[in-house]
């Protein structure tokens, strides 16, 4: 009861004028970079985080809430007219609501898409409601052994992060690893690689590589290597609405895809794929005409939609409550709360009550503003696609360059934005993925850390980890998941070709 | 401008009943610092930061400043922004930074070529003591207790905040001075207030130390036991000796002051240690203090000057002693 008093009162905030404008702002920003091939809600949120200086707590989160729901609406829309994936959740979207779009049907497969996000998104946000505090409680009792476990746990099963190729996303985790070591160490106040550059001694800025990687090097990269190679718009036609038939084909997977995407999301498993991936094979496996799916089943992607806006509000569990980020989105969004002063955890529903309220209220207004927003504007995203990249990447360039600078008013910081933009360009020509590099950044000193804490606590005794019942438990099941994993997709593998081996007809 | 100035006298008049009592009623019109700069070498939000803000919103509504321009330069526990304050206000009369004894361990422990000795210090603020607790299932019922304990292992883990930082000095001067050997000390720094409080709890740490204000919440509920503080005198409200009390000779609190650039004559200096004197007396500024629960610790002159030697040279020593210096 007493949650529904704080959501009763969040709203009371959430609905202010002021505060609605916010959201509907977010709402339109995240739909539009969603849209976008090659601008995610990571670098929108990095790129706009100097607001955090200039606005109030609560707007500066609704704003961010709206980009990042806005986000995964929007990202369908390019997957399904374009086929390429505006995020990199929506890739399955891409491939079956893409041959519906080439069968005539982009207006049901667009809406049943903003639809599943809906309920799904709503869905989530319920989810988060409910367990959010619970798992704030569960959190309390969560020392230096646990958290070390329960990163194990998410590097362990984060392998799906790690893009196409394992070595290049090993490569790419190595790296953010290695960044993440610079600057004063906290256990012991000695500095690590910084050269005697006290720019370094606080370490790189989690914000500054990801823009550097996302916008930097996406920049050099269209500038380099962009060909205008007829990238064909599909102008949605016929029927927009669903049909009888296709309300009762997509109802159910929107639910199915709402069950499987909030815990995926909410564990810390890193990736807003694997909730589309598992919801798409779900469905197909349900399905009693699965020969149809990859040919436009509108079954694929409607669950998959709605996996992954029910992840996206279960990715928010483990960053408001136990300050742990799992994907770069939420690693961001960390930072703008640490902007404030506010550090996310167990404490944060305490401490912090009306501002997480507010917060989560507005993901309830947000989501309805997003189904406004993106059914009847189908047309106006669809504009937003013919804008040449060029033009759009120089503003962008320039935006960050400005904000980096902006930020720290510091020389230092811009030549490292570009040098590690730099180093973003051949990663991104050889096909390294960058999200490994910003997971391994955060999570590599929280690990480095709560396992040294750990090691300190047991006075040099390895054992302590054996010694805590959770911690125990979290680290045999991050030792079984991988191995269960990997022969689930070995028996899948023998069972049928992998998804999207034949979507290319 | 004109506006500026009717703001200020209408300001001047609303307060005016206020400042008859108060003793800077010497502070001439004449002498509002016009275009003054506070410099902050820490982020927005931080306790360095809160001070600048204090004092400009408490200075400008008294008039005492007028148009004052806050720079926060971040990094390094201000060893970052500590040159940029030494080169580029170097001579200039309106000038302040917000530091503390907090600065002088990153100074040590980075081991910059300058230091607080290259500014010229003003006035020390605020102070806050550290509370040494345990959670409340610990065997350790009085300091005494965990003191026997370090004495027979100084090796037991004991929390607190980033290492370097008064918690970690405040562990080296106490295992130094119960006779224990601080080589052996085991501090296990947490960055985040949620993972040392489950340690504690849980009682996976022997005690941790912290500002007071951190733990003060918890100690109320009753899931801290709060066993000693480490100030001169001891805290009102805490029930718990000092650790001078039971006779180890350990004083340092976490303080705050500001300070002038370098190349500034002693009359610039006294008129700035009267506006800071100025500021502290106005009734804002002891509302402040009550709300944000700063202990004030107001000094100036031979008596800041004896504060900032004695600590630099406690934390010197210890710092030498845990090794990081």
């Amino acid at each position: 009861m007493d949650n529904l008093v704080s959501l009763a009162y969040g709203f009371s905030q959430a609905m202010t004028p002021i505060n609605i404008a916010w959201a509907f702002l977010g709402c339109f920003v995240g739909t539009a970079i969603g849209v976008l091939p090659g601008i995610g809600p990571a670098l929108t949120i990095a790129v706009l985080l100097p607001i955090t200086a200039q606005v109030p707590a609560s707007a500066a989160f609704i704003f961010f809430a709206g980009i990042y729901y806005g986000a995964g609406y929007g990202g369908s829309t390019t997957s399904i007219l374009l086929n390429i994936p505006g995020e990199s959740s929506t890739v399955i979207t891409a491939i079956e609501g893409h041959q519906m779009a080439l069968n005539g049907r982009a207006g049901p497969a667009l809406a049943t898409a903003a639809i599943g996000s809906f309920v799904a998104g709503t869905i989530g946000t319920v989810a988060l409601t409910v367990f959010g505090p619970l798992v704030a409680q569960i959190g309390l009792k969560f020392g230096p052994t646990e958290m070390f476990a329960i990163m194990i746990f998410a590097f362990m099963t984060s392998a799906a992060v790690l893009g196409n190729s394992m070595l290049r996303g090993l490569a790419s985790l190595g790296i953010g690893l290695s960044l993440g070591i610079v600057g004063v160490d906290l256990q012991t106040g000695q500095s690590r690689l910084t050269f005697g550059v006290p720019e370094l001694l606080d370490g790189i800025d989690v914000i500054m590589v990801a823009v550097a990687l996302f916008a930097v090097a996406e920049t050099l990269h269209t500038a380099l290597l962009w060909r205008p190679d007829g990238v064909t718009v599909i102008k949605p036609q016929g029927a927009m609405w669903l049909t009888r038939r296709d309300w009762q084909r997509s109802w159910k997977p929107w639910l199915r895809g709402a069950a499987v995407g909030f815990p995926l999301g909410a564990l810390p498993l890193g990736g807003g794929e694997i909730p589309t991936f598992v919801s798409y094979a779900l469905e197909k496996r349900l399905s009693k005409r699965p020969d149809k799916f990859g040919r436009g089943a509108i079954e694929g992607v409607a669950g998959p939609e709605a996996a992954n806006n029910a992840a996206g509000a279960g990715v928010l569990v483990p960053m408001l409550t136990l300050g742990l980020p799992t994907s770069t989105t939420a690693a961001l969004l960390l930072t703008a709360f640490q902007n404030y002063g506010i550090q996310p955890g167990p404490f944060l529903f305490a401490t912090q009550g009306p501002l997480i309220w507010t917060l989560i209220a507005s993901l309830y207004i947000g989501n309805v503003i997003l189904l406004v927003l993106n059914l009847p504007l189908i047309s106006l995203w669809v504009r937003i696609l013919r804008i040449p990249p060029h033009h759009f990447f120089a503003g962008v360039l320039i935006f960050v360059t400005i904000g980096v600078y902006g930020i720290s008013g510091s020389i230092f910081d811009v030549a490292l934005l570009y040098l590690i933009g730099g180093i973003g360009l051949v990663m991104r020509r050889y096909g390294f993925p960058p999200a490994p590099v910003i997971i391994g950044l955060v999570l590599g000193p929280l690990l480095e850390q709560s396992f040294r804490q750990s090691i300190a606590i047991g006075q040099g005794d390895p054992g302590v980890f054996l010694s805590r019942p959770i911690a125990c438990a979290l680290l045999v099941v991050a030792l079984i998941i991988p191995i269960l994993i990997g022969i689930m997709s070995l028996i899948n593998w023998i069972k049928q070709p992998p998804v999207g081996v034949d979507s290319g007809s | 401008m004109i506006n500026r100035r009717n703001m200020l006298l209408a300001t001047a008049a609303v307060f005016g009943t206020a400042q008859l009592t108060a003793p800077r009623q010497t502070f001439a019109q004449d002498s509002v610092f016009d275009r003054f700069s506070l410099f902050v070498p820490s982020g927005v939000g931080g306790g360095w930061d809160g001070v600048a803000r204090a004092i400009d919103q408490v200075g400008r509504k008294a008039g005492l400043l007028s148009q004052v321009t806050i720079d926060n330069v971040p990094g390094a526990g201000g060893t970052v922004g500590l040159p940029l304050f030494i080169n580029q206000h170097r001579g200039r009369d309106s000038s302040l930074m917000i530091a503390g004894n907090v600065m002088m361990a990153a100074i040590i422990t980075n081991k910059t070529p300058y230091g607080l000795q290259d500014v010229t210090p003003v006035a020390r603020l605020t102070q806050e003591a550290s509370v040494i607790a345990v959670g409340a299932s610990s065997p350790y019922q009085t300091i005494d207790d965990l003191v026997d304990a370090l004495k027979k292992n100084p090796g037991l883990p004991i929390g607190g905040g980033s290492a370097g930082g008064i918690d970690h000095i405040i562990l080296g001067l106490t295992l130094k001075a119960i006779g224990a050997d601080v080589t052996k000390a085991n501090y296990v720094a947490f960055s985040e207030k949620a993972q040392a409080m489950a340690s504690m709890m849980e009682n996976q740490v022997h005690a941790a130390l912290s500002g007071y204000s951190e733990y003060a919440e918890q100690i109320r509920a009753g899931n801290l036991r709060a066993l000693a503080t480490t100030g001169e005198l001891p805290l009102e409200g805490a029930g718990v000796p000092t650790l001078k009390q039971i006779g180890i000779d350990v004083a340092l609190t976490s303080w705050r002051g500001v300070f002038a650039p370098p190349e500034v004559s002693e009359e610039q200096v006294a008129r700035l240690v009267g506006l800071i004197t100025a500021v502290h007396d106005q009734p804002d500024w002891k509302q402040i203090l009550k709300d944000r629960q700063w202990d004030d610790a107001f000094a100036t002159g031979p008596d800041l000057k004896a504060a900032i030697a004695n600590d630099r040279a406690a934390i010197q020593t210890a710092l030498k002693a845990i090794g990081l210096a």
